[in-house]
């Protein structure tokens, strides 16, 4: 089956690696705490074990990197184990449905356009990529090409975008 | 148990539209998906659903709009709807919230963030 009913592409995002000791398993909940209790989203979060750790990656709206410097700052355990890429985005299809074919086939066409993936994740309705943000479009129209987009469906870029409490604006980055 | 009735879950977060209808068909529900307002108007002409299950803040078409057309409409003002609104103290300073939802024609109101067995209340009392 090579229908999927959309595709999703998001606004301009920073990624945050976070690496973290096995034995340092509270490291994680406190990293999410202090970005919930500045009310920062997070679209993207995947989390992973290995041999050397654990290994974290999420995303946040690249306005809210110098907000995270500064919280990490005074968490020099976080902080020393944070780094940052600037310049990506969300694309993501939905739905997915626990398809491995529309995993296989995305990610085969993603490699043929030559189109770095920095990380993937997968949820009960969608298949998340993130992508060098300046690609996103390119991405977009090679999953076009890949897949039939069925029915009458939304524009790929989010008309609006909803955050936490209030509708204080984030800070620009410096 | 299986049912006849037709339910029409409509959300642009593909994720909560999965989880809605896993639950709705475990319960024996028939159900439709829909992820945008106006993709939801189709299916209503298309499908005629009994209810729907209808997201506020969505492209093209939000809740608020789609409901009021339907009540408008001789043809559709017959299904139910119930309108997902985050509750107030959620989103202050927004304009979708549950008081907002309220001005509308809505038949119920689900809060969001969802609770899928007070959903079911709710979808089993308006039935």
């Amino acid at each position: 089956m090579n229908n999927i009913k959309g595709l999703k592409i998001s606004g301009e995002l920073c990624l945050v690696r976070l690496h973290t000791e096995s034995r340092d398993s509270g490291l994680l909940p406190a990293f999410c705490s202090l970005l919930a209790g500045s009310q920062i989203n997070m679209p993207f979060l995947s989390t992973e074990s290995q041999a050397d750790g654990i290994h974290t990656t999420c995303c946040v709206d690249g306005a809210h990197q110098a907000l995270i410097k500064r919280l990490l700052s005074a968490e020099p355990v976080l902080k020393e184990r944070a780094e940052y890429t600037d310049g990506v985005g969300l694309l993501t299809l939905f739905p997915h449905q626990s398809r491995l074919q529309l995993f296989g086939r995305s990610l085969r066409a993603l490699a043929q356009a030559d189109l770095r993936v920095f990380a993937m994740a997968s949820s009960i309705g969608a298949l998340t990529y993130v992508l060098d943000y300046a690609q996103l479009d390119k991405a977009a129209a090679v999953m076009q090409a890949c897949f039939e987009i069925t029915g009458n469906h939304a524009p790929f870029k989010a008309e609006f975008t909803v955050a936490q409490g209030t509708q204080r604006r984030p800070e620009r980055k410096e | 148990m299986s049912n006849d009735k037709l339910i029409l879950v409509v959300d642009d977060d593909p994720d909560l539209v999965e989880s809605v209808s896993m639950r709705l068909e475990s319960e024996g529900f028939q159900v439709a998906k829909a992820y945008d307002g106006v993709e939801a108007w189709d299916r209503i002409k298309d499908e005629r659903p009994q209810m729907l299950i209808l997201d506020v803040m969505m492209p093209r078409k939000n809740g608020y709009e789609l409901c009021n057309e339907i009540k408008k409409d001789d043809k559709f003002k017959d299904i139910t709807v119930l309108l997902l609104t985050a509750v107030a103290e959620a989103v202050p300073h927004t304009t979708y919230t549950h008081m907002d939802g309220k001005s509308t024609l809505a038949d119920d109101y689900i809060p969001k963030p969802i609770d899928l067995d007070n959903l079911m209340e709710i979808v089993k009392d308006n039935l």
